[in-house]
């Protein structure tokens, strides 16, 4: 069960926290009821609570983190963040009014993972958008479904973006469909929902696999327009070279902000900004020791340019 | 209540999973699997979701005599001739003299449902052909620039004609041009598209951990 678990924790934690404060207590009045320290508490502290490979990864999180709050906090003062404009989002209401004026469905299709990745999350969060701008248009919204857990939060992200619109009446069950759990079975349901309803607007967005391009193919040959967005790389060329328009990367996580410039959504946004700055600052300063240090990190010598390296181990974690 | 307890429950598992990433104490580990174990009973029982609404909407479609209802009779009768045979291997009922546990349902699978899934697989080549030949027309100066180098990348993946005079030299040029435009070039954009993805990634993780995403919650 999950509360003894907790509960273990919570000794655990307490046990770590209370003796480095003991002991920092004890040191400060000079009491001789605790042993002597053999290593520094925050060291100790470190290897208990945060596993020491993983601490460059906790500091970079804390300081994204902390830049987040600052920008949040910046922008719901009034501070103005502005945005670059995205093709891709812009074009959205025009490839659903497009649906509608052709008298045909909009087709939604949020990728082939699971609801544990956080491509098919935040794909559940721009459809609620799509589907409360077809329901303002009253144009049908089809969103084929590999998942069944992906299922009930689509079929929540349409009807919630059905009321948002004030249209609960354009909500239609029927609309949101499990297809399969197979990779290539679903494929081939959505070729089919292409190919025989012929919507006049797809949107895939989400994470895709090797199916990107049957799909991007199978829509372009309806004669849809098409608007796809994934941050996985490989799939990235195929939406390019058969889409219309393409979210690449950074720009499908800032969707929900493009969409509602909301103060704490453009903060995160900002923060991710600023975080990459410093990420580009930190690789010019590795260029440049790499290159006056280059004669000797090839003859494996420790040289500046390796202790600058080594700061940066760990960041990205393996698992 | 309706949206105060759920983003609680977000914050918390989240907050409890971020943790057990980050800590090597075995009850954060034992949370996590605790949390892990929970999705999992979540995920089966949800699957019992999509088949009821795979079956509503077939039989919805059937009764309403639509021009696609003959695919969902056959989608329900393959989908439930599976199940009773994967029923009867599971169980041993009328097994033939001498046959496997899971022979009869293995066999369906293979027979049947690979040679279907390759089948789809393999359009993958007839649609890359006619997606590069419409991403490789030099409309544009980028465009042109995409042509040169997908032309470089592809010369430098096949041999060259031994009829041609320096065939290895042009060859091993030509590979070296490609491993430099894959290397550095190519390199360097997918570099950049990871460093900007992964940033989205935990920007969103964040917000949605913290709370400060809550579009996906009901009004």
């Amino acid at each position: 069960m999950v509360f003894p678990a907790f509960t273990a924790l919570l000794g655990e934690l307490f046990a770590t926290a209370g003796g480095a404060l003991a002991m920092a207590l004890s040191q400060a009045v000079g009491s001789q009821a605790v042993p002597p320290v053999e290593s520094p508490w925050w060291e100790r502290w470190q290897e208990t609570v945060i596993d020491p490979g993983k601490l460059p990864t906790f500091v970079a999180v804390v300081f994204f983190g902390a830049v987040m709050f600052v920008a949040q906090s910046r922008a719901r003062r009034g501070v103005e963040m502005p945005i670059r404009r995205i093709g891709g989002l812009d074009a959205m209401d025009e490839a659903i009014g497009r649906s509608t004026e052709m008298g045909r469905p909009v087709l939604y299709v949020p990728g082939i993972d699971e609801i544990k990745e956080i491509q098919t999350i935040y794909s559940m969060l721009i459809l609620r958008h799509v589907a409360r701008k077809a329901a303002e248009f009253g144009t049908p919204l089809i969103v084929p479904v590999k998942d069944s857990v992906v299922l009930t939060f689509a079929e929540e992200a349409v009807k919630q973006g059905c009321l948002d619109a004030g249209r609960p009446d354009a909500y239609i069950a029927d609309n949101v469909r499990y297809l399969s759990n197979e990779q290539f079975a679903y494929c081939a349901g959505v070729a089919g929902i292409m190919n025989r309803e012929k919507p006049a607007a797809n949107f895939m967005l989400g994470m895709f696999f090797a199916e990107s391009l049957i799909l991007a193919e199978t829509g372009f040959a309806s004669g849809a327009i098409q608007i796809a967005g994934t941050a996985k790389q490989h799939q990235l060329p195929f939406f390019v070279a058969a889409c219309d328009y393409t979210i690449i990367g950074e720009e499908y996580f800032a969707v929900t902000a493009y969409l509602t410039r909301e103060p704490n959504l453009l903060g995160t946004i900002r923060a991710a900004d600023v975080t990459k700055l410093l990420a580009i600052a930190a690789l010019l300063v590795a260029t440049v020791l790499g290159v006056i240090h280059a004669e000797a990190h090839f003859a494996g010598r420790p040289s500046a340019f390796s202790h600058y390296t080594d700061l940066f181990k760990g960041v990205v974690a393996d698992d | 209540m309706k949206r105060e307890i759920p983003i609680l429950l977000t914050v918390l598992c989240g907050l409890a999973i971020t943790w057990a990433f980050f800590s090597p104490l075995p009850a954060a580990r034992a949370v996590n699997a605790e949390l892990l174990a929970w999705a999992e009973v979540i995920f089966s029982v949800a699957f019992l979701l999509g088949i009821a609404n795979l079956v509503r909407i077939s039989l919805k479609q059937i009764s309403a005599r639509h021009p696609d209802s003959i695919y969902k009779v056959l989608l329900l009768l393959t989908m439930f001739g599976y199940l009773a045979v994967g029923l009867c291997d599971i169980h041993g009922w009328l097994l033939p003299e001498g046959a496997g546990a899971k022979d009869r349902s293995d066999w369906i699978y293979e027979k049947f449902f690979q040679p279907l899934q390759s089948t789809m697989f393999s359009l993958l080549a007839f649609y890359i052909a006619s997606a590069a030949f419409r991403a490789f027309r030099a409309r544009s100066f980028e465009a042109t620039l995409l042509l040169v180098a997908g032309s470089l990348v592809m010369l430098g993946q096949v041999p060259m004609p031994t009829w041609l005079p320096e065939s290895a030299a042009v060859g091993t040029f030509l590979q070296r041009v490609q491993a430099f435009l894959m290397v550095y070039v190519n390199g360097a954009g997918q570099s950049a598209i990871i460093i900007g993805a992964a940033l989205g990634t935990l920007a969103t993780g964040l917000r949605i951990i913290l709370g400060v995403e809550r579009s996906y919650l009901s009004e």
